[in-house]
């Protein structure tokens, strides 16, 4: 199950150390999205922000070969156009963002010739910004933002 | 995974009992389906009332029923929430299925979004 990670001094910032399995990638994202809803972030920015973390997060588990100690590292923050999010791993050579994704032809064709796979990378891309990778010693350090445009910014 | 079957004029109408079809599930979800779907029916038609979020293995799954379905039986989906829609409709998927906005009684045509 997600664990609560120390403490944050942000009061619009919220961390969760996730187990890597997808029942414990679920419980986070429930818990996420509590948290948004409980900062008057709406229905769609609380979706997207969702669709966004499940598909990093899933992919980290499925691909990054994590053992059950080496939890992922997850906060979010609510900042004046959206969710910053920072995700930090110690998956030794894999990044959340290098699966391949799927092509249009994969997503528009003919029924038989659709995919089954590789809509997550595409996902992230069409609806995170700012996607970036920072160098760290161990492991990878995937900063995004989900742009919102929710009630949300008139608490600013 | 819970699933539920009805029919409605001569239409197979599955519920999912859940509120998500995700990467913890999206495997169950497919067997179970597969296990629940009538032979020889030419439409079927997944009600995702109630269904709150649908991830990529989610989708990925419903996209191989209906490709394991096709060309004897045809997928349509029903009832999605906004972030489900959000889902298909980034990925094109709104244009590949025939997609209800709820299923009418009388079900033949329902209603397309």
């Amino acid at each position: 199950m997600a664990c609560p990670a120390p403490q944050t001094s942000e009061p619009y910032s919220f961390c969760l150390h996730v187990v890597p399995d997808p029942l414990s990638v679920r419980a986070a994202l429930e818990e996420f999205d509590q948290w948004l809803g409980g900062h008057n972030v709406d229905a769609d920015g609380r979706g997207t922000t969702q669709i966004v973390l499940a598909e990093i997060l899933n992919n980290i588990v499925e691909h990054g070969q994590l053992s059950s100690h080496q939890g992922i590292s997850t906060s979010i923050s609510l900042i004046s156009d959206g969710v910053f999010c920072k995700v930090k791993d110690e998956a030794p050579t894999f990044r959340a963002l290098e699966t391949p994704a799927v092509n249009a032809d994969g997503m528009c064709g003919a029924s038989i010739q659709l995919a089954e796979g590789g809509y997550g990378v595409f996902l992230v891309q069409s609806l995170a910004r700012n996607i970036r990778y920072c160098e760290v010693e161990r492991g990878n350090h995937l900063e995004f933002v989900i742009p919102l445009v929710s009630k949300f910014e008139q608490i600013y | 995974m819970n699933l539920s079957i009805d029919e409605k004029q001569g239409v197979a109408i599955i519920s999912v009992l859940e509120r998500r079809i995700d990467a913890a599930c999206a495997i169950q979800f497919k067997d179970v389906f597969q296990k629940t779907v009538p032979k020889g029916e030419s439409r079927v038609i997944l009600d995702l009332d109630g269904v709150e979020f649908v991830d990529s293995s989610g989708l990925g799954a419903i996209v191989g029923l209906m490709k394991t379905l096709a060309p004897e039986t045809k997928l349509e989906l029903s009832t999605m929430g906004e972030t489900v829609k959000k889902v298909f409709a980034l990925t094109h998927m709104d244009r590949v299925f025939t997609i209800h906005e709820r299923i009418l009684d009388g079900v033949p045509g329902t209603t397309n979004i």
